[in-house]
């Protein structure tokens, strides 16, 4: 890894920055799509342990939830934000803090557990970066783990409704088409103002599954035609219920109505010890939306700016997440098998008890 | 690894009438399970656990195949290989298997357990691992899982304190006659026990003067009601249960016990459910997110109970319970004869109409208040627990 | 009104009836005592209520009248058959007949009495058609209706009042007993009351006519108008029906129906002979198969047809994308009165969010309201449970008799809440169940 690199690169504020460059090190993770933000933030805190020189038990673990700290602040931002200084930094509504933040609740959990058996530091630490390896490997593959518990719900002929892009749902899918050979077809919503639901149409095509973009707005439209919704999640929280990207809760709401069934699909490792009430109890950005100041003055800029801009205002103007209550999902499908949602509070239970 | 020869002809005795559903209904067919698993494990000959494992988890596999509907075989099937688990954890790590392996079903859901089931975990991640990274050993192979069977949790991980290999070959002379006892004890002897176990709960769930709607004939049913009758004075509604009349039944056994019973048609369960304060089914199998496969009609007596919001008791034992999913709602009901439906003497009429008679129905988790089983009760979104207490999530696909 | 008193009376009798189920061998002396009381008191009432006003005032009383009165409804015109032993035969079998407590203001099924001359002031053509009613071998609301008006038009053609009186002053009292009878073999449904009603309005019409119609004219117009209701309010409506039903039929459509409506096989005739593509699943029931009759037709026209019993509803809801019902009545608070089970086929679809239609002509638009399905209902007979639909297999009841804590239960219909219905067809248009009142107010 370029530790070494990230090491030279200055900007932190939050903590010591001789050593160890925390944001930077996770915006470069980020840059390998395929890694999820949880397993980044892991990672992080790895490679943080390799180079950390801390000279006792109690600093190391001080020094560790200063990392902590950073890398959530950093997960508000975009890499190029982040190097900016603090006043002019523009926040990027739509990084996943939440995954972030049970990155790091886990990565704790994990230092932990494992610190009540030793005194001397470097036993401490070779530990955990041995044990966290293991975690690692778990975790790259829970994804296809995933893809096998997930694709028996696949049923041939079925219509699935897929909310924007989720890279473990596309692996669900995937693994029911290509390797179990089910036929069924697929509904992406476009999943604005991100758009991402055109890259998993894209993807999906690809692959030669029969699949069709859908409006975010359409949804109650369409799900008469569907047996069946997928989305992913950002975060499990302590009910069962999951954060997930904006129009989640939305489509969760419609199935429930029309009583289709939804089934989230997550990697354990995105449960967060977190147990919002409701929409504006939760840990992300709350945009100014929520009290209205901002929006006349979005609104006033816009006539003097450009489409573009206009709804590129919209989309900070607007939250990024939204919270899904449990009652309105199904069942959870992940790596730890086939959960209900009650399940999810009793393998954090588990975990943090 | 072969069965006796007296032993394989019982077995394929026990197939051939799953085939034909000649023998028909969980408890049967789980009991006559537990039997042959358990000559099995005293009749084979099996140097160590992981070759019984596999024996046993291959001959799962073939009944399971031959009747898939009937989810008590393979549910009994877990029970067994969670036990010889069990007792192989039991004899490696401590020797006082006894405790361990008792105290954590008859009592299902105290702290205790759970700290049981945690352990029960860590063991069988280090299974699993074992499986995976140990090729010294010349014993058969154990048969290959799927990899999300490899039981899960990175949370293990994070409570593993070091990785000891506890190797699941080592030889034991005194496993035998344990497991053969645990079986007997915790499978047989329980299956004998369960009618008892949630009748005795009847008058905690009965109040003086009810109105009781059920489906169907089910001996755990009547079993419950007949128990309440005992004390309490109420009545019964018992909905006919067309084609197969078994709710006829049903209300005539009722009846002869001294319960007030009408009998209903099917086509009169939303006018009368107005009447009727609760309602207790029976079930065929109880699934892992608390939905039941039960007797056809039932999901309509359910269903009409929660437009009048009627409380919905489930009576099952545990053995029905089943760590599978409703993959697909279709998947666990089977179509049995027409004739009873449409009569074969319409001749020309049954020859243009595709006649369907469904033996089972599906009732959704949120439909069920309250599952009865022998040991307790539990709400529908309690039952993954339940499961996670009786079977080894290894074992959850044979 | 002279009923209310004792009617009030029997209702109590009912309650204290309801209490005390017990059969009559279980109950104490004191017990019985106060039954025998009681019966003395109803048929008390029952004399001083004497010939009731109305056919509805006597179907009320029908209703009120306490269950194990075997006798037809109190009309001076028909001797009372009070022989002492048949009454306490009947009242025998009756107690296993309707035990329901909960159900003792119904009516328990009844015998016609055809064979004593109690029925002999009536025209002949009214005691066969009251055999048919009360053998349920003429069954389906509009045929009962368009039957009985058939038979009242030709009563009324019949007709020759006594010198003393003219025909428009006599005709009324002339059909009570008439309609007296029609209720004592079987319960009226809510459409056939309704047509009543607008017979007696049409006569007392009649009578007030200034200066008095001669007995031919008054004759003619009476028959004319009955004729002119079943044409208009039935057969016309059934055809505007399925017009108007046919809107909402698509290809490719996979259409359930539950037991047999005559509309709802017109409508699906209709559809298959303009040429729509699409696939039907007949739902039914025990113990009166009606479906049956409906799948015959529906697979001669050479419709692809599905059969199930009502309890696999679940199983094949999946597939369907309309529910088509007739119905027997349509209350006003938007509920629909049918056959026993509809509502359950139109709760499981309006809960998978499958569109629900209801057929009814306008003439089935009653004024009554009812929110459970138990304060009005028929009730069958009980025996026909028993019957097993495999002919080898034994029944489990044959013996229910023998068992004195059983009862069997044969209700007729139910009450379906319009939470559950998307659309009611009629011949006036496609409207939501909800404006049953208005439509009920433009036709009185």
């Amino acid at each position: 890894m370029a530790t070494a690199e990230l090491n030279n690169k200055s900007a932190s504020d939050s903590m010591d920055p001789k050593l160890f460059d925390a944001a930077a090190c996770y915006h470069t993770f980020l840059e390998d799509q395929e890694l999820s933000t949880p397993v980044a933030t892991f990672k992080v805190f790895t490679e943080f342990i390799k180079c950390s020189q801390a000279p006792t038990v109690t600093e190391f673990l001080q020094t560790l939830t200063q990392v902590g700290d950073t890398i959530q602040a950093a997960s508000m931002y975009d890499a190029k934000e982040w190097k900016l200084p603090t006043s002019t930094r523009k926040r990027n509504p739509h990084k996943a803090t939440i995954a972030t933040l049970a990155g790091i609740h886990l990565f704790n959990q994990f230092v932990r557990r494992n610190t009540g058996d030793f005194t001397e530091l470097e036993e401490l630490k070779a530990n955990l970066l041995a044990r966290s390896t293991l975690i690692l490997q778990k975790a790259t593959s829970a994804r296809d783990r995933i893809a096998v518990t997930g694709s028996q719900f696949v049923h041939d002929n079925a219509v699935i409704l897929v909310h924007s892009y989720s890279r473990t749902v596309m692996s669900v899918l995937q693994y029911a088409a290509n390797v179990e050979n089910k036929r069924f077809k697929v509904y992406v919503t476009e999943g604005r103002p991100t758009s991402d639901g055109l890259t998993a149409v894209s993807e999906l095509q690809a692959s030669g599954i029969p699949c069709a973009a859908v409006l975010d707005s359409a949804v109650g439209f369409i799900l008469d035609k569907v047996d069946m919704v997928f989305v992913g999640a950002e975060g499990v929280v302590e009910n069962g219920g999951i954060i997930n990207q904006i129009g989640t809760y939305q489509i969760a709401l419609v199935a429930k109505a029309l009583g289709k069934p939804i089934y989230a699909i997550a990697e354990s490792y995105k449960f967060v010890r977190l147990y919002p009430l409701n929409q504006y109890d939760l840990p992300s950005i709350t945009p100014d939306i929520v009290t209205f100041s901002n929006r006349r003055k979005s609104s006033s800029n816009a006539l003097e700016q450009a489409d573009e801009s206009q709804s590129n205002d919209l989309a900070l103007s607007n939250p990024s997440v939204d919270y899904t209550p449990p009652q309105y999902l199904t069942l959870l499908l992940t790596d730890l098998g086939v959960l209900t949602p009650s399940g999810v509070s009793d393998e954090l239970i588990k975990l943090y008890l | 690894m072969v069965l006796s020869k007296a032993l394989e002809s019982q077995v394929e005795d026990f197939i051939s009438r799953l085939k034909r559903r000649q023998i028909v209904g969980s408890y049967e067919v789980a009991k006559e399970t537990a039997i042959i698993l358990r000559q099995v494990v005293s009749t084979t000959r099996w140097s160590d656990a992981s070759v019984l494992v596999h024996v046993i988890t291959d001959l799962g596999r073939r009944l399971v195949a031959a009747q898939p509907k009937e989810l008590a075989v393979g549910n009994i099937v877990r029970r067994v290989l969670k036990i010889i688990r069990e007792v192989v954890r039991g004899e490696l790590e401590t020797d006082d298997i006894m405790n361990s392996g008792t105290s954590e079903d008859s009592d299902g859901f105290s702290q205790d357990s759970e700290d049981d089931a945690d352990s029960d975990r860590e063991f069988k991640s280090i299974l699993a691992q074992d499986t995976e990274d140990t090729d010294h050993t010349p014993r058969p192979e154990i048969p290959q899982r799927p990899k999300l069977q490899t039981e899960s949790s990175m949370f293990n991980l994070l409570v593993d304190k070091n990785s000891e290999d506890i190797d699941y070959s080592a030889k034991s002379y005194n496993m035998k006659p344990l497991i053969i006892q645990e079986i007997n004890e915790e499978i047989i002897a329980d299956l004998e026990t369960v009618y008892k176990g949630i009748a005795d709960q009847a008058l905690e769930h009965i109040h003086a003067n009810e109105v009781i709607m059920t489906i169907g004939y089910s001996r755990t049913v009547k079993d419950f009601l007949t128990k309440a009758a005992a004390k309490r004075s109420f009545q019964v509604i018992v909905a006919e249960t067309s084609p197969t009349l078994q709710g006829q039944a049903m209300a005539a056994s009722l009846a002869e016990v001294g319960i007030e019973t009408t009998v209903i048609t099917d086509s009169a369960i939303h006018a009368v459910m107005s009447r009727v304060n609760k309602v207790v089914l029976g079930a065929h199998a109880v699934l892992a997110n608390g939905g039941l496969v039960a007797v056809t009609g039932s999901q309509m007596v359910a269903a009409a109970a929660k437009h009048h919001t009627t409380p919905v008791l489930v009576c099952t034992a545990l053995y029905k319970l089943s760590p599978l999913f409703p993959y697909d709602v279709d998947l666990f009901n089977v179509c049995v004869t027409p004739e009873h439906v449409l009569s074969f003497n319409e001749g020309t009429l049954i020859d243009k109409v595709n006649v369907l008679n469904p033996y089972y129905d599906f009732v959704a988790p949120e439909l069920v208040n309250l599952f009865v089983h022998n040991l307790g009760s539990a709400p529908p979104s309690y039952v993954y627990r339940l499961i996670n207490d009786n079977y080894d999530l290894e074992d959850t696909t044979l | 009104m002279i009923i209310v008193g004792p009617s009030h009376d029997t209702a109590q009798g009912g309650h204290q009836a309801a209490g005390g189920r017990k059969s009559l061998k279980d109950m104490t002396k004191a017990e019985r005592r106060a039954l025998q009381e009681q019966k003395v008191k109803e048929k008390q009432g029952r004399m001083a209520a004497g010939l009731p006003g109305s056919a509805k005032k006597a179907s009320e009383q029908e209703a009120h009248k306490k269950v194990n009165s075997p006798k037809i409804g109190s009309t001076s015109n028909l001797a009372q058959p009070t022989a002492p032993d048949a009454g306490k035969q009947a009242k025998k079998q009756q107690n296993k007949l309707n035990e329901v407590p909960w159900l003792s203001h119904l009516d328990p099924p009844k015998k016609p009495n055809t064979a004593s001359n109690t029925n002999r002031d009536l025209h002949p053509a009214i005691l066969a058609l009251g055999l048919r009613f009360a053998e349920h071998k003429m069954v389906g609301s509009n045929a009962r209706c368009v039957a009985m008006l058939t038979i009242f038009a030709k009563i009324i053609r019949d007709h020759k009042p006594p010198s003393d009186a003219s025909f428009s002053r006599h005709i009324q009292k002339y059909l009570d007993p008439h309609i007296a009878y029609l209720l004592s073999v079987r319960p009226m449904s809510l459409s056939m009351r309704e047509c009543i009603r607008w017979l007696k309005k049409e006569i007392s019409e009649i009578v007030e006519e200034d200066p008095p119609l001669t007995d031919e004219v008054a004759r003619n117009r009476l028959v004319e108008r009955i004729e002119h209701f079943i044409k208009e309010r039935i057969t016309m409506a059934d055809t505007l029906i399925v017009e108007n039903g046919m809107q909402k039929i698509q290809n490719g459509d996979v259409i359930l129906t539950y037991a047999k409506s005559s509309v709802v096989e017109a409508l699906l005739l209709e559809a298959k002979r303009s040429g729509y593509e699409f696939r039907v699943i007949v739902v039914d029931s025990r113990p009166m198969f009606e479906g049956k009759h409906l799948l015959r037709r529906l697979v001669s026209a050479g419709i692809e047809c599905s059969y199930v019993l009502l309890s696999s509803l679940y199983v094949v809801l999946n597939t369907v994308t309309k529910v088509i019902l007739g119905a027997h009545a349509l209350l006003n608070n938007g509920a629909v009165y049918s056959r026993i089970g509809t509502a359950m086929v139109a709760m499981a679809a309006s809960d998978k969010q499958i569109p629900v239609i209801v057929c009814c002509e306008t003439y089935k638009f009653v004024n009554r309201t009812q929110v459970d399905s138990l304060v009005l209902n028929e009730m069958g007979n009980a025996d026909e449970l028993v019957k097993s639909s495999i002919p080898s297999n034994t029944n489990p009841l044959s013996n229910w008799r023998d068992l004195p804590n059983l009862r069997l239960l044969n209700l007729l219909y139910d009450v379906t809440p319009s939470k559950h219905i998307t659309l009611v067809v009629t011949e006036v248009g496609l409207i939501p169940c909800t404006s049953a009142p208005v439509i009920w107010r433009e036709y009185k």
